[in-house]
């Protein structure tokens, strides 16, 4: 399957997002976002640890030592409440981005129909 | 970035948080995670130890990346730095040892040339308005005779006090001479750096007693004697032990008792940068002290530097020439027999010229400091 990359700075967006269904751990979020994304994005794992780092510095998530569903010691992320108005105020940013490329993309096709 | 993020890697530079401890094991937590899910879906131990590192992706790169998030790095780059530069200078001692001496001649070296150029050139003497002292010395020196006891411009004791008594263009006037004396302690005699000074020589240049007085016009009167001496902060501290009674102890001074009329006041060091004095003594009192020889109307011994506060202020440079100073009988005694005459009628009376005053650039006369591109060219006469 064709994977697509990911644009600078979504994905802070993402891992806000999938935090709003409760903590995980950094293996949950990768997963997570995989499996929303229909495995259409390409995310390295890797990645994510320094987009950690920096979420947690600007106060929007919160880290905290836990145990996993397979007893295992893992690291929990949890959004604040800080994070979920950044996340709302980023997807409204996100939506505007996503109509305005779409916007211009699309009187090509509509010319073309008519 | 935002202020938040300043602040975290602020309070991060004083505690390391936890979380970048733990970033090792959260990372190795994470493979472990795709490790077995990757088993779970049928692959062979292997391949799924091997997929999991490569979804991953570069492990090490990960975690510099989110330490560097914490902007250690730099820090921990430059701490490595440091080390590594130790243990190599640690493994060459010999070049090392040239290095270090190296730096450490150059500093030296740097310092010396500092301190000359601070004293010759920066510092200004340790009295009040140090810029407005004016020297006064002859405009011509050929044909003068006699033996010039200092360093620096000087007049003969008679001249001194004609001008002294003559002069209108000063508002305050003074002389002084540095000189050795002999101090008897016991059964030995060593020699102090002393002064001698007119008797307004401390309060023209503005000099407070720390204990006891200083010395006035009244202690500088012909046929003194030794009739007192004013001690240096200096001296009092180290040879009186600061005694606070030091007041009419007596030194003995070229084999006679003199006692201690006051001491002069801590940032006083003398009319000379770069060199301090342990005692002053009064003018008139040379010819005690000095058995050998009388200066006090000798107009060939050239001996006493007349420096003085103008009446109103002049613009460097200048020389000026002292109308009321102009021939001053003194003068013609000094020259008057030192040109041989050529033809008869004509007399030494071209060697009378009027005493000049120099601009302070004090630089070479008492060394203080010479305002820049001012009076500059006056030190020429100072080597």
């Amino acid at each position: 399957m064709d994977r697509i990359e990911l644009v600078f700075g979504s994905l802070d967006m993402l891992i806000l997002r999938t935090l709003r269904w409760g903590a995980t751990h950094g293996h949950g979020i990768a997963k997570s976002i995989e499996r929303m994304s229909e495995d259409t994005l390409k995310v390295e794992h890797g990645s994510l640890y320094p987009a950690l780092q920096r979420l947690q510095q600007e106060g929007w998530i919160t880290a905290e030592w836990g145990v996993s569903k397979n007893n295992q010691r893992a690291k929990y992320y949890r959004l604040t409440a800080l994070g979920r108005r950044q996340l709302v105020s980023e997807t409204s940013r996100w939506e505007r981005f996503v109509r305005a490329v779409t916007g211009v993309l699309r009187p090509a096709e509509s010319e073309e129909s008519q | 970035m935002s202020w938040r993020r300043h602040l975290a890697k602020l309070v991060a530079l004083f505690r390391r948080p936890k979380t970048v401890d733990d970033l090792q094991e959260e990372i190795l937590v994470h493979l472990q995670m795709e490790e077995q899910e990757n088993l779970e879906s049928g692959m062979s131990p292997a391949e799924a130890r091997y997929a999991a590192l490569r979804r991953f992706g570069n492990v090490a790169l990960a975690q510099d990346r989110s330490r560097e998030m914490w902007g250690w790095n730099g820090a921990e780059t430059l701490w490595q730095d440091i080390r590594f530069g130790l243990r190599q200078l640690k493994r060459s001692p010999g070049f090392t040892a040239v290095a270090v001496l190296t730096l450490a001649l150059g500093i030296g070296a740097n310092t010396a040339i500092f301190q000359l150029l601070d004293a010759v050139r920066l510092r200004s003497l340790p009295v009040s308005n140090p810029s407005e002292l004016t020297v006064v010395r002859l405009a011509d020196l050929p044909g003068r005779r006699g033996s010039q006891e200092t360093v620096y411009p000087a007049l003969n004791n008679p001249l001194w006090e004609y001008i002294r008594d003559h002069q209108s263009v000063f508002s305050e006037v003074l002389a002084w001479s540095p000189t050795n004396l002999g101090i008897t302690e016991g059964d030995h005699e060593r020699l102090l750096q002393g002064l001698w000074v007119s008797g307004d020589f401390f309060k023209v240049l503005g000099v407070q007693p720390v204990i006891g007085r200083l010395f006035s016009s009244a202690d500088d009167q012909p046929g003194c004697g030794a009739s007192g001496v004013v001690v240096s902060y200096a001296f009092w501290q180290s040879q009186l032990a600061g005694d606070p009674h030091a007041i009419g102890r007596t030194l003995t001074i070229g084999r006679h008792p003199v006692p201690i009329v006051g001491v002069t006041h801590a940032g006083f060091t003398g009319p000379e940068i770069g060199h301090s004095f342990d005692v002053a003594v009064p003018i008139c009192s040379q010819s005690a002290y000095w058995r050998d020889g009388n200066w006090l109307n000798s107009s060939t011994d050239w001996w006493l530097t007349v420096m003085g506060r103008l009446k109103t202020a002049i613009p460097c440079p200048w020389r000026m020439r002292v109308s009321n100073l102009y021939h001053p009988p003194p003068l013609k005694q000094a020259f008057a027999r030192t040109t041989p005459p050529r033809t008869s009628g004509t007399t030494c009376i071209s060697n009378l010229r009027p005493i000049q005053l120099r601009g302070v650039s004090p630089g070479c006369v008492i060394r203080t400091r010479i305002p820049f591109g001012c009076c500059w060219g006056s030190r020429l006469w100072c080597s």
